[in-house]
């Protein structure tokens, strides 16, 4: 036998005033291109860190990823010189 | 250089197999290709016999999971494979194998899955399903999803469509075959995570080899180098529902530069892809700043729940820039604050609790053109792992801040479904437009979107593939075999239409589902969806290229067919039933 778990219940009114959120303050994704690259691919890497099967990424500043967008489009003519330009 | 294109594009596997590869699946040392494939006859393509015609033949590329490639109708009267090449990305790595400059997995060639046949012919091996396990594509043993054991899986139906032929019909030497077995954690994730890496790696391969091929054609045939160059249509039956659909992801570009650009030493390179099954998903929207609008999340959803925005395309990036408005059930609205290009923000309760993040990604569509994007992602509803961030479900509020630069911004649901065969509890969310109707006062379903539509936010135009934004790849889409109209679930293209072409995929509108190949050979299910669209107009094209039609671009291949079949004008024609595959 495990042992017993309360099953709670929180009642919400629902005439009350909504809860506070709030976002972070913005902070860079990513400063360099790497393969694959979306938010979907940053989550998943901060879920995997979070469960500690990999290291966590590095703190960026807020501008770190300015770069991005020319970086990915080199990466791209890159793959095309590459794979058939040859 | 192809391998080390095929190595970049799967860094970010190699770098962390274990999300989605098993660890005996990674080669430990990638060579380049040598000329062994030319000159040793184990390592051949095809054999001989087997060799299409340098003038007349058309590769039949497919990229899918669990591809039955010892299936008769792959195979040629003569008992010889007409699968030249597949990869299967997940299987156990096999030292002196072919595929040595594969970052995982294994390659078999036509030659070597011809000795298998002919053992399983002579009664050596027990059958089909001994090859499989022989050559390691099926091992119920290993960490992973055995998707190559399913008696009618998706693959199966995708392949038989696209290149099965009766192994007597004159056609089938024509169609060589280069398949690709996509890992099942990857055709499991319906939110595409890493789909761009594996789909991208896939298409390198195909490339590489279907350019190998023809070398040996020449060296078989003793023509000169660089004369035989096949062309090449690759079927890719996947999607995604959201994205910014205007071709500018990285993927979309390649195979609009794969299709457009020309490659040396092959024909002309064609990609199909299904149109997408999500008209009345009420995942699409477009609002203008100020505006917001319902997002229902179910409970029990233990992936994360994802939406893109992207704002009108504009000269320059705005100084200030689109800023997202969210409200979780029972929470206040609060506006993200970007600044930066590719900046990410995370939305906490009162607790500091991880509710959802916000990414912000514009993209450059070149000549100084800009779209902003906002990618959100809100956590499970139910945590996957005690301890782990978790979101309410129920009606979140999604909008496009008061502020943002001014236009028309369209919302795009990501894909967060069960994909049939493989465990993960997704759930799927759809935006909550009150002016939105589902049936009409007479009970049936509504196909289009009313006209005018005022203040209809959720719309059912624009709804196609989010891989099939690129100016090149052609879109399939489904009508019913009866009445040849689109089927209901068939995406809309932002002009309203089902796809370029249409090919008829269920029997009728009360019978879902046509008849398609299963595993074995002589097996069959049934199978509903553009999935099954997409792989019948690549088979069409390759016929049509096979005997020498010109179809440089998606306009001409949509003239080409609507000379061949009665088309009503503005309409998108319907690929003939000549396509005449066997159905199993």
């Amino acid at each position: 036998m495990g042992a017993a778990v309360e099953l709670k219940y929180e009642w919400t009114d629902p005439n009350q005033d909504p809860r506070p959120a709030r976002w972070t303050p913005p902070k860079a994704a990513y400063a360099t291109y790497r393969p694959g690259l979306s938010p979907y691919l940053h989550y998943w890497q901060a879920l995997r860190a979070r469960r500690g099967e990999i290291e966590p990424p590095p703190e960026l500043g807020e501008t770190a990823g300015n770069d991005l967008p020319a970086q990915m489009q080199a990466a791209l003519e890159e793959l095309i010189s590459r794979s058939f330009k040859s | 250089m192809i391998a080390r294109a095929i190595m970049s594009a799967f860094e970010e596997f190699l770098n962390d197999p274990a999300g989605v590869l098993p660890d005996d699946a990674l080669n430990p040392d990638p060579q380049e290709l040598d000329d062994d494939d030319l000159t040793d006859p184990a390592l051949a393509y095809l054999h001989d016999d087997a060799l299409p015609d340098p003038d007349t033949g058309c590769i039949v590329a497919v990229i899918d999971d669990a591809i039955p490639f010892a299936h008769e109708l792959l195979r040629l009267s003569g008992g010889h494979s007409r699968v030249a090449s597949i990869w299967v990305q997940d299987a156990a790595f096999r030292p002196g194998g072919a595929g040595a400059d594969l970052p995982s997995g294994i390659e078999l060639r036509g030659v070597e899955i011809g000795t298998w046949l002919a053992q399983a012919q002579a009664g050596t091996i027990p059958g089909e399903d001994a090859i499989y396990r022989l050559s390691g594509v099926l091992d119920m043993n290993r960490d992973t999803t055995p998707s190559a054991a399913y008696a009618h899986g998706h693959g199966a139906a995708v392949a038989m469509l696209a290149a099965g032929f009766r192994p007597d019909d004159p056609q089938a030497r024509n169609h060589p075959v280069i398949a690709v077995n996509l890992p099942p954690r990857i055709t499991e994730d319906s939110m595409g995570t890493l789909s761009p890496i594996v789909l991208l790696a896939s298409i390198l391969f195909i490339i590489s080899r279907a350019r190998r091929l023809c070398r040996l054609i020449e060296t078989r045939k003793g023509l000169p180098a660089g004369s035989v160059r096949l062309p090449v249509v690759v079927n890719i039956s996947f999607g995604l529902t959201a994205g910014a659909r205007d071709g500018s992801s990285l993927f979309e570009q390649f195979m609009d530069a794969v299709s457009a650009g020309g490659i040396a030493g092959l024909g002309k390179v064609h990609f199909v892809l299904p149109t997408g099954n999500h008209r009345l998903a009420r995942l699409h929207a477009r609002m203008t700043p100020g505006e917001d609008l319902g997002w229902r999340l179910p409970p029990d959803d233990r992936t994360v729940t994802g939406l893109e925005i992207w704002g009108p395309a504009r000269q320059g990036l705005p100084a200030a820039k689109m800023q997202v408005s969210l409200a979780a059930p029972g929470h206040a609205t609060v506006t993200t604050a970007f600044t930066a290009i590719w900046q990410v923000s995370l939305l906490a309760d009162a607790d500091g609790n991880e509710l959802a993040r916000a990414y912000y990604t514009p993209r450059n569509l070149g000549n100084g053109r800009w779209r902003e994007g906002v990618t959100v992602i809100i956590m499970p509803t139910c945590p996957e792992r005690l301890g782990e961030p978790y979101a309410p479900s129920g009606e979140w509020r999604i909008g496009v801040a008061a502020g943002s630069p001014a236009g028309d911004y369209d919302l795009t649901v990501q894909r967060d479904e069960v994909i049939r065969g493989f465990h993960r509890e997704a759930r799927q969310s759809w935006l909550h437009d009150g002016v939105y109707q589902v049936y009409d006062e007479a009970g049936r379903l509504v196909l289009n979107d009313p006209q005018p539509n005022p203040g209809g936010k959720v719309l059912r135009r624009g709804t196609f593939n989010g891989y099939a934004g690129g100016r090149h790849s052609l879109r399939a889409g489904a009508v019913d075999q009866l009445s040849r109209k689109p089927l209901p679930y068939c995406s809309m293209l932002k002009d309203g239409q089902g796809g370029d072409c249409m090919t008829p995929v269920d029997r009728a509108i009360t019978q879902p589902g046509m008849t398609a190949s299963g595993r074995g050979s002589g097996s069959f299910g049934l199978m509903s969806g553009t999935s099954m669209a997409a792989p019948q107009l690549a088979r069409w094209v390759a016929a049509q290229m096979a005997q020498g039609a010109a179809l440089d671009d998606r306009a001409a291949v949509r003239a080409h067919a609507a000379a061949q079949v009665p088309t009503q004008p503005g309409e998108p024609p319907i690929i003939p039933d000549s396509a005449g595959f066997p159905p199993f």
